[in-house]
C-alpha cells in the first residue's frame, strides 16, 4: 500500500504519461544522481542526469512474504560517468535507490521509491561494439542472512560488558552429568 | 578534415560533392501505447520525454572516379561509430516563412523541452516560420512544428521536433538557413561498391549523434 500524493495521482492516472526512472546509486567517492531521459532535471533537491546510459531496470517484485528480492540495472554503452566507478569505485552494500518520477516538461511533477536497496557487484560484459554492466541491487533484507557472530561464551560476553560474569560457568556445563532425585 | 569536436569526439566536414540524390530523415519517438485487445482502446500513452530523435538515410549519385577516393577517406575518418559530422535536407536552404529580424534564444531552457522561447524578430510579425522549416540551435537540427508568429516585444515561442537535447543559453544564436544536425554512422561497416564502370555506389545509414 503506497500513499501517493495528489499531483502523482492525478499524473499516473492521465491519459498521457510522461514517465522518467531517477536512479540514485552511491559509490565509495559520492552518490550519482541519473535519470532515463536527457538533459538535467531537480528532483528533492538533487540534480539527476540524463547520461542516456540506463539500458534496463529488472523486474521489481513486492510480496507478501517477508523475502528479499533484489533487482538489476542494466548499464549500457561507455558511459564516463558511471562506467568508470563500477570498474575502481564500487562498494558493495552501500544504499541505492529506484524512484518512478512523472515529468511535465523537464519539471518532475512527483517521484515515488519503487525500489530501496543495497548496490551489490558488478556484472561487466564487453564486446567489441558495445559493453554492458549489470549491476545487482539487493533488498537490505538481505542482512538478515548474515550470520550472527557472536557466541555464548564468557569471552563474547565479556567483550560487551567486561563486568558479566554470568556466562563463565557455561562451558563446564556442556558435559556436567546431574543425578536426580 | 576535423572542424571541431563535440562531447569528446570530432566533428568532420561532410564531403559536398556530389550532393546526395536522395535523403530520409525519420523521425523517431519513444512511445508505448498498450491495447486493450478486447476493445482496441488505448487505456494510455507513455511518453519518454527526450526519447525522439533524427536518423537518416542518404543515397549518394554515382561517384565518379575522382569523387571516389575523398568519400572513401570521409568514410575512414569517421571510424565506424565514432566520430561524427554535420547533414541537414539538401532539399531544403531557407525557412518558407517571412522570417525578419535576428532571432536568438530568448532566456535559459532545459533539455527536454518541446518549446524554444525567442527574441529579436520583428515585432508584430507573421508567419515568421511555417511548420515543416528547419532551425538549426547550437549542432542539433529542430523542425519547427507551428506557424510562429512575433508578439509585440519581438518575441515568439517555436514548437520543436525534437525536444532540445541539451540546455540553451539566453542569447543563443538560431540559425535558420542551411540548418543541419549532428549525425554518426549507425554501423561500424562501410563501404562503396565499385562496378565494371570504376563508377561507385553508396548509401549512408545514419543516426543523430546524442
Amino acid at each position: 500500500m503506497r500513499n501517493l500524493s495528489t499531483a502523482m495521482r492525478a499524473a499516473l492516472t492521465a491519459r498521457v504519461l510522461r514517465p522518467a526512472i531517477l536512479i540514485e546509486l552511491t559509490f565509495k567517492s559520492g552518490t550519482y544522481f541519473v535519470h532515463t531521459g536527457i538533459g538535467q532535471i531537480t528532483w528533492n533537491g538533487n540534480t539527476y542526469l540524463g547520461v542516456g546510459s540506463l539500458g534496463k531496470v529488472g523486474t521489481i517484485t513486492e510480496n507478501t512474504t517477508v523475502e528479499a528480492a533484489g533487482t538489476t540495472l542494466t548499464l549500457t554503452g561507455v558511459d564516463p560517468t558511471l562506467y568508470a566507478d563500477c570498474m575502481t569505485d564500487i562498494v558493495t552494500g552501500l544504499p541505492a535507490r529506484i524512484l518512478l518520477a512523472c515529468l511535465s516538461g523537464s519539471t518532475v511533477i512527483d517521484a515515488l521509491v519503487i525500489f530501496s536497496g543495497l548496490v551489490d557487484q558488478p556484472t561487466i560484459t564487453e564486446n567489441s561494439d558495445d559493453i554492458t554492466v549489470t549491476l545487482a541491487l539487493e533488498n537490505a533484507l538481505t542482512n538478515l542472512q548474515r550470520p550472527h557472530r557472536s557466541l555464548y561464551t564468557a569471552v563474547d560476553q565479556r567483550m560487551k560488558w567486561p563486568n558479566d560474569n554470568g556466562f563463565d560457568w557455561i562451558t563446564s556445563l556442556i558435559d556436567t552429568a546431574n543425578t536426580w532425585g | 578534415m576535423v572542424i571541431d569536436t563535440f562531447q569528446g569526439v570530432s566533428v568532420l566536414a561532410f564531403p559536398t560533392s556530389p550532393a546526395p540524390k536522395q535523403i530520409e530523415l525519420t523521425m523517431n519517438n519513444v512511445v508505448a501505447a498498450p491495447t486493450n485487445p478486447f476493445t482496441g482502446s488505448t487505456q494510455q500513452v507513455l511518453a519518454w520525454p527526450g526519447g525522439d530523435f533524427w536518423s537518416a538515410q542518404i543515397a549518394m549519385p554515382k561517384l565518379t572516379p575522382q569523387q571516389i577516393p575523398t568519400w572513401q577517406g570521409f568514410l575512414a575518418e569517421c571510424r565506424g561509430k565514432l566520430n561524427t559530422f554535420l547533414i541537414g535536407d539538401p532539399s531544403y536552404k531557407h525557412p518558407q516563412g517571412t522570417v525578419k529580424g535576428v532571432p536568438v534564444v530568448n532566456g535559459a531552457q532545459s533539455a527536454m523541452a518541446t518549446t524554444l522561447s525567442t527574441k529579436g524578430w520583428t515585432p508584430n510579425s507573421y508567419r515568421l516560420l511555417l511548420p515543416g522549416d528547419y532551425l538549426q540551435v547550437g549542432y542539433r537540427l529542430h523542425r519547427v512544428i507551428d506557424v510562429v508568429n512575433s508578439d509585440a516585444n519581438g518575441d515568439a515561442t517555436i514548437s520543436l521536433w525534437p525536444s532540445l537535447r541539451e540546455a540553451v543559453t539566453d542569447g543563443q544564436a538560431i540559425i535558420l538557413n542551411n540548418p543541419r544536425g549532428l549525425f554518426r554512422m549507425s554501423d561500424n561497416k562501410q563501404s562503396i561498391t565499385i562496378d565494371e564502370t570504376r563508377y561507385g555506389a553508396l548509401t549512408l545509414t545514419v543516426v543523430e549523434a546524442r
